[in-house]
């Protein structure tokens, strides 16, 4: 849930998570009252500056703020006991493809979903970990260990990743740019395309997507319209947020993307 | 290695010792958890927040009523440097034994989505906004309860007089269907009388479809 208040022309902004509240606006004497007035009605503990919220942690600093889930990384690489693995450069080798039904020994479902599970809730702050977590729960329903073999390189990346995070500049690009791009029939059983979007206000991630696309596509033109047609609607929600949360954006959204014929298509 | 942790026979000391060394392994029964003084302590704190709160009190149990059981979960909690932070003992009721319909009804609860957190943290960002975090603690505790709901003594805390007796609650317990929903409900009530009359509280209830916009 997430509320706005208007006082005396001041906005604040109140987000709920059961809880945890976090809270913001342009006027400090503002934000003051409210939390007080929050104080007198419920048994609350007053944690001062956002530092530490649903498990990830939050720097504010003069030039930005920072974000990361470096505890819950490591936390689920002791786990899984990964904590001592030695670290690769990339979450997943490039153009690697796997069947779902391959051969080799099946290994235990729960576990195998135990880690998916895991590596989900990370990729709240790490969109280069979203497209090889996506991809790895498309074989929950029957894993093997090659399977597993994907997942372990998802988590010794994530061990030599583990303080990445989301820098959000105060001095960054103020127009809200989204980024998109799919593949061509990467998926080896129905040759459906993944698409995938970014949206970089202020040169920080907000909101980024990796999804298996739902229809089979002819051609790399059309995947990536699948894609740009996906990130539109998402941009249009953004966009309405946003307009409610007094902070319309006059100008256009501008979409970014690498095929000519598929701008041309637009 | 569980087997081993928690090796039946040893005495306290032994036990505080082993547990220190393995602390992320919390106990999970309330017989396991009662040999060692942290958890017992964390009862007892969970225990008299319940009494403050008025949470409950105690009663015969009215012919046709049902109780339902409740459960003592223990979680060792990490701070940011993933060390230990305290040890949390929480009495939960078993949510599963109520009957929809007749205990509970409506239990729509919607939370901030991780997208529009990370927004407002991009929006503080662009304009120099600090951003302010409170917790509520034992939040459902605080939420009065509408249904008649009434649930068994907790284990170790039996009254002494009237053993048979059971609790009827005045508010929420932890587990029951309709607490994160009750919760809601009165946290956006008191949010709505912070507004002053121009106040605009506009509620995102926002589902996976990414168009789905109620406002």
């Amino acid at each position: 849930m997430c509320v706005k208040q208007i006082t005396r022309g001041k906005i604040l902004i109140v987000s709920v998570y059961v809880n945890d509240l976090i809270f913001t606006g342009d006027d400090e004497q503002v934000t003051l009252e409210f939390k007080k007035s929050m104080m007198k009605v419920f048994d609350m503990i007053d944690l001062g500056k956002m530092r530490f919220f649903l498990d990830i942690k939050v720097l504010q600093k003069d030039n930005g703020i920072y974000i990361c889930q470096r505890k819950c990384a490591l936390e689920v690489l002791r786990r899984f006991g990964m904590e001592e693995s030695n670290a690769v450069m990339n979450p997943i080798v490039l153009s690697f493809k796997i069947r779902k039904n391959g051969k080799g020994n099946r290994i235990d479902k729960t576990y195998y979903k135990q880690i998916v599970g895991n590596l989900m809730y990370i990729t709240a702050t790490r969109q280069d970990m979203m497209f090889v977590v996506s991809f790895i729960s498309r074989f929950m329903v029957r894993p093997t260990e090659l399977h597993l073999q994907a997942t372990k390189r998802a988590l010794r990346y994530l061990k030599g990743t583990a303080n990445y995070g989301i820098f959000y500049k105060n001095d960054g690009n103020k127009q809200l740019v989204t980024f998109i791009y799919s593949d061509y029939a990467g998926n080896l059983e129905d040759k459906k395309s993944t698409s995938s979007y970014v949206f970089m206000p202020s040169g920080g991630a907000v909101s980024w997507s990796s999804k298996k696309q739902l229809i089979a596509t002819l051609s790399t033109t059309k995947a990536k319209f699948v894609a740009a047609a996906a990130c539109t609607c998402q941009a249009v929600w953004m966009r309405r947020i946003l307009k409610q949360l007094n902070h319309a954006k006059d100008g256009c959204t501008t979409v970014i993307c690498d095929s000519s014929s598929t701008i041309k298509l637009l | 290695m569980r087997g081993y942790v928690f090796g039946e026979g040893l005495s306290e000391e032994e036990t505080e010792l082993i547990m220190a060394l393995v602390t992320f392994v919390d106990p999970i029964s309330y017989e396991k958890a009662v040999k060692s003084y942290k958890w017992r302590k964390s009862m007892d704190v969970e225990i008299q927040s319940i009494q403050k709160n008025k949470t409950w009190s105690l009663t015969k149990l009215p012919a046709g009523a049902k109780k339902i059981g409740v459960k003592w979960i223990y979680k060792t909690k990490f701070n940011e440097f993933v060390e230990v932070d305290k040890f949390k003992a929480r009495l939960v009721a078993n949510g599963y034994a109520q009957q929809y319909g007749v205990d509970y009804t409506e239990v729509f609860a919607p939370v901030a989505k991780m997208n529009i957190v990370r927004m407002i943290i991009a929006l503080a960002t662009q304009r120099n906004w600090p951003i302010y975090q409170l917790d509520v603690k034992s939040a459902f505790l605080h939420v009065e309860l509408s249904e008649d709901v009434f649930v068994e003594q907790p284990k170790g805390y039996e009254q002494k007089e009237g053993r048979h007796k059971v609790y009827k609650l005045h508010k929420t317990l932890y587990g029951l269907k309709q607490a994160p929903q009750a919760w809601l409900v009165a946290l956006r009530l008191t949010l709505l009388m912070k507004g002053s009359k121009s106040a605009s509280v506009s509620k995102h209830c926002v589902s996976n479809k990414s168009l789905e916009v109620k406002s």
